[in-house]
């Protein structure tokens, strides 16, 4: 115990720390104009999650390498039994009651796919993927997202498949793979396009490239986000002074537009600050990772740098009107305590892997 | 081969790292467009944002003015306000999703009109407008039924309302919708009412009043939070007019009684004020304050008599015989003639190698001024007409107001034409004839005057060489103006005029009132030559033939209290028609008006 405080590396605390409760300063902001009292669920989420960022960096990370199988496992039996039986629960079918608060197994279920990738690939000598493997990692992230898009959950299935984008990003791949996932990809839009897109969801695609045609409808959104983050100019309205917020123009601030908040609040300056925040937090991740002395943890810690930077960035583009309305929270920021638990999890991993690689010195 | 895998394993783990790195160099260049999207929306469109955040959350409900009132001069009303029901939708509750129910609550509403079912959306910026106007008990309904009601509303506005009908409709005008032109100048809204004609024109910076606003704040469902500012409208300005209501009924009434088309013009030459002012046909000015149809519009403008233009100010006619009171004063002025100088009648004068008839064809005889205004000689005026010259009649002309504007308070005045040699080059490029000036002598040619200017002319002959500009409204002061003639001069033509109505053989006679000294001056206008009447035309019976009818006064002669005009379109001789007409009202004021004045 002593060798952990002492080998801690704080700011991959800390930084995630600072985010988070900025982001319930924001949800405070929501409860005083809107009575919505997630602020309050939040620091329970928070002490939560913080409970998990301790087990996970306290265990040593290759016991849960070592779990990682049965794990998975247990994952698709969830999700499957979830399909089968599960309540919708706005709109999806993703949710377990806790007491009164509800869980997304679909969510855990990152930590268990990227456990298991990493675990996987942890001896590959082979140099950049060849089909084989790429098809190997392909169907261990697509299994569990497919179960949770029959869940009706597309914004969390879409973050299942950073996981195989930062694994190409990482093990590289040859040169006509990726002509191949190229071409695949280009089909499994067009395909998914046809069949697996709700109307809804077309829809939403359609408008984001022309907002102003359904400006009351779907482009609402995206326009009504803009106008939140714009107002608020290069010093912000003000903690507590959002009138964007406060009248209720824009959907979802608590998750997926709580960014729009911030910025309207905080303005530019805010936003400088939050963003050099996750841009130090990013960085601390990396530097773990760049250090590894095997590929497994470095596999590992890269995928997790991967998924919380792709929510980030998705998250954001959205918020911007940069990209269609995803339904990806912004991590550590947003509202939602399987998100939260989650992202400090995989955090608590890479602790775990800073202190175990200088606790063997 | 443990070396071989441990070896590989080294490079493998250096070429991951360089991934890595540039998943990281990624990560930094996205962070840094992130930076420049955010830098674009929040501080170069700030401002463009900021405003829509505003036009989010504030609505500004415009609350429209009463329009000011019309009254008299003993304060009766002439223009009022009433309250109208308007039925509308607010824009958001035409949106898609609610599109269906409010139609279905539009066509209950429509069946309970029993209009028809078809309908128009007028775009008023906050809210369409469906039906203007509708019945009490009907929004009445609506309003106590709000439960079934939901997505339509009620709004009470006020609205113009003219009591008393088509009476005063000669120079109050009428309002429309104000179009593009009108908004800008007046600073209105569309669907606003503005002044059209007459004094509702004239006046409609007065009347108009100033719309009062509650700026609201609302949330996203456009329900109301609260009230930011709230600015009562104000009223229009109450104009008090120089009308006398008795006065203008009766003469309404004088002129309908005998299906008279023209106008009748009774003012006050001691200031200017106007006591009634009648053109007729009338028209009922409340047609347009609400939904005006097009057939009631074309209906409107066909009529005979043209009811919309106010003949009394617009009108352009030759001003005949009356003319000779200006040559006559010209005349006397320039020493040219006076009381002893005599012309003699035969029936014609040649003049420039050309005959000119006398009206008369049995000849005057012997006439000097005074006789020639009486018996309207013809002859007289044609010589003493050659002797000015047309320069010094189109002085004289000038002086006494003909040819330009009274200035009088309705909009759409016109300012006739008095001809001089400049004018006829200007116009038709060749001088000026002599032979022509003999005809403007007697009133004819290309003189046109209005019956407003003849009713300023008696005024000054009546005031003995000053007048006001006739005015409508009662605090309008206008300036005592002087005309150059001696008062001797006036006092002739006026001894003249005074035997029009009174002398054996005046042409006005038929103007004489008991124990009240009339002064007059008749006119009858050709509108088409004897020769052609019988040469050319079919229907010779056609009231479009028959001779305007003139006829102006003023009374008492010693002290004039009051100037009447009558201009009757194709009703017949001056004398025989407008004589008695004006002799009908000078007798109604002085029995009716005189005391209670």
């Amino acid at each position: 115990m002593k060798r952990y405080f002492k080998y801690f590396n704080y700011s991959l605390l800390f930084t995630p720390l600072s985010i988070t409760i900025i982001g319930i300063f924001v949800l405070y902001s929501i409860f005083k104009a809107t009575g919505q009292p997630f602020f309050e669920r939040q620091i329970v989420w928070l002490i939560v999650s913080l409970i998990a960022f301790f087990i996970f960096s306290i265990l040593n990370y290759k016991f849960f390498l070592n779990l990682a199988p049965s794990l998975y496992v247990f994952l698709i039996v969830v999700l499957t039994f979830l399909i089968l039986f599960g309540k919708k629960i706005a709109g999806t079918k993703s949710w377990i009651g806790v007491g009164g608060l509800g869980v997304q197994p679909s969510e855990f279920g990152k930590i268990v796919v990227i456990l298991l990738i990493a675990r996987i690939f942890k001896n590959y000598y082979k140099g950049a993927l060849n089909f084989i493997d790429f098809f190997k990692a392909g169907l261990i992230v697509g299994v569990p997202a497919l179960l949770v898009i029959l869940g009706n959950d597309m914004g969390t299935a879409m973050t299942y498949s950073f996981i195989l984008i930062t694994l190409i990003f990482i093990l590289g791949v040859r040169k006509n793979l990726l002509i191949f996932i190229v071409v695949g990809a280009i089909l499994f839009s067009i395909g998914s396009w046809n069949f697996v897109l709700k109307d809804y969801q077309k829809k939403r695609i359609k408008v984001f490239l022309n907002p102003q045609s359904d400006p009351l409808g779907v482009g609402y959104h995206t326009i009504q986000s803009k106008i939140t983050i714009g107002s608020g100019g290069i010093s912000g309205k003000g903690f507590l002074k959002g009138t964007q917020k406060k009248l209720g123009f824009l959907p979802a601030q608590h998750t997926d537009f709580i960014l729009s908040v911030y910025a309207e609040e905080f303005g530019f300056v805010g936003i400088i600050v939050l963003i050099l925040l996750y841009t130090f937090l990013f960085y601390s991740i990396f530097r773990v990772a760049y250090v590894a002395e095997d590929i497994s943890s470095l596999l590992l810690v890269g995928l997790i740098l991967g998924q919380i930077f792709f929510q980030f960035l998705i998250n954001i583009l959205v918020s911007l009107g940069k990209l269609p309305v995803a339904g990806i929270t912004l991590p550590l920021f947003s509202y939602g305590g399987s998100s939260l638990i989650t992202v400090y999890s995989l955090l608590g991993i890479v602790e775990g892997v800073h202190i175990s690689k200088y606790s063997r010195e | 081969m443990i070396f071989n895998t441990e070896y590989k394993r080294k490079i493998l783990l250096q070429s991951n790292k360089r991934n890595l790195k540039l998943l990281f160099i990624f990560i930094l260049f996205f962070i840094f467009l992130i930076f420049l999207f955010f830098w674009k929306i929040q501080v170069i469109d700030y401002e463009k944002y900021f405003l829509a955040a505003q036009r989010n959350i504030i609505r500004v409900e415009r609350i429209s003015p009463l329009r000011g009132l019309i009254k008299d001069s003993k304060g009766n009303i002439i223009a009022d306000n009433r309250l109208s029901f308007d039925l509308i939708i607010p824009k958001e509750n035409m949106i898609s999703s609610k599109r269906k129910s409010t139609e279905k609550e539009i066509k209950e509403i429509l069946n309970m009109l029993k209009k028809g079912d078809k309908y128009e959306l007028k775009n008023m910026g906050t809210y369409y407008l469906v039906k203007e106007d509708i019945p009490l008990n009907i929004a009445n309904f609506i309003f106590s039924n709000r439960r079934e009601f939901r997505y339509v509303s009620i709004r009470v506005s006020p609205r113009r309302l003219y009591p008393l009908g088509e009476s005063c409709s000669s120079f109050i005008g009428y309002i429309g919708e104000a179009n593009l032109k009108e908004i800008r100048k007046f600073g209105l809204k569309t669907g606003d009412f503005v002044g059209k004609y007459g004094l509702e024109r004239y006046y409609e910076n007065e009347l108009k009043g100033k719309a009062g606003y509650k700026v609201k704040v609302v949330n996203n469902l456009n329900i109301l939070e609260r009230i930011v500012r709230e600015v009562p409208p104000v009223a229009g300005k109450t104009l008090t007019l120089s009308i006398n209501l008795s006065l203008q009924k009766k003469v309404e009434e004088f002129m309908k009684e005998e299906n008279l088309i023209g106008s009748t013009i009774v003012l006050n030459p001691k200031n200017g004020e106007i006591l009634s002012l009648v053109t007729t046909p009338l028209f009922n000015p409340n047609l347009f304050t609400s939904y005006f149809s097009k057939k009631d519009w074309d209906k409107l403008v066909s009529t005979e008599g043209k009811p919309l233009i106010n003949k009394a100010i617009s009108g352009l006619y030759p001003a005949g015989s009356i003319f000779k009171l200006v040559v006559g004063l010209a005349g006397l002025e320039e020493g040219l003639i006076n009381e002893n100088t005599i012309v003699n009648c035969y029936g014609y004068k040649e003049i420039y190698n050309k005959i000119f008839h006398c009206w008369n064809a049995a000849g005057h005889g012997p006439m000097n001024i005074t006789k020639a205004i009486e018996q309207s000689c013809d002859v007289y005026f044609y010589v003493l007409g050659k002797n000015l010259k047309i320069d010094l009649i189109e002085k004289y002309a000038k002086m006494l107001g003909l040819g330009k504007y009274t200035g009088i308070d309705l909009v759409g005045e016109k300012s006739g034409l008095v001809p001089s040699r400049e004018w006829k080059f200007k116009r038709f490029h060749i001088k000026w004839f002599p032979g022509e000036t003999i005809s403007v002598a007697i009133g004819q040619g290309p003189l046109l005057v209005t019956p407003i200017q003849i009713a300023q002319l008696f005024s000054i002959i009546a005031n003995r060489g000053f007048y006001f500009p006739p005015h409508l409204l009662k605090t309008r002061k206008n300036k005592k103006i002087f005309v150059k003639i001696k008062r001797e001069n006036f006092e002739k033509i006026i001894k003249g005029m005074w035997l029009v109505v009174n002398g054996e053989k005046g042409t006005g006679r038929l103007a004489k009132l008991d124990g009240i000294n009339v002064c007059g001056k008749t006119s009858t206008v050709q509108v088409i030559s004897k020769e052609t009447l019988k040469t050319k035309v079919k229907n010779k019976k056609d009231k479009r033939w028959l001779h305007h009818a003139w006829f102006g006064a003023f009374a008492p002669c010693e002290s004039p209290e009051i100037v009447v005009v009558s201009m009757l379109e194709h009703a017949g001789g001056g004398g025989e028609v407008a004589a008695p007409l004006v002799r009908k009202v000078m007798k109604y004021y002085f029995n009716n008006i005189k005391e209670n004045r």
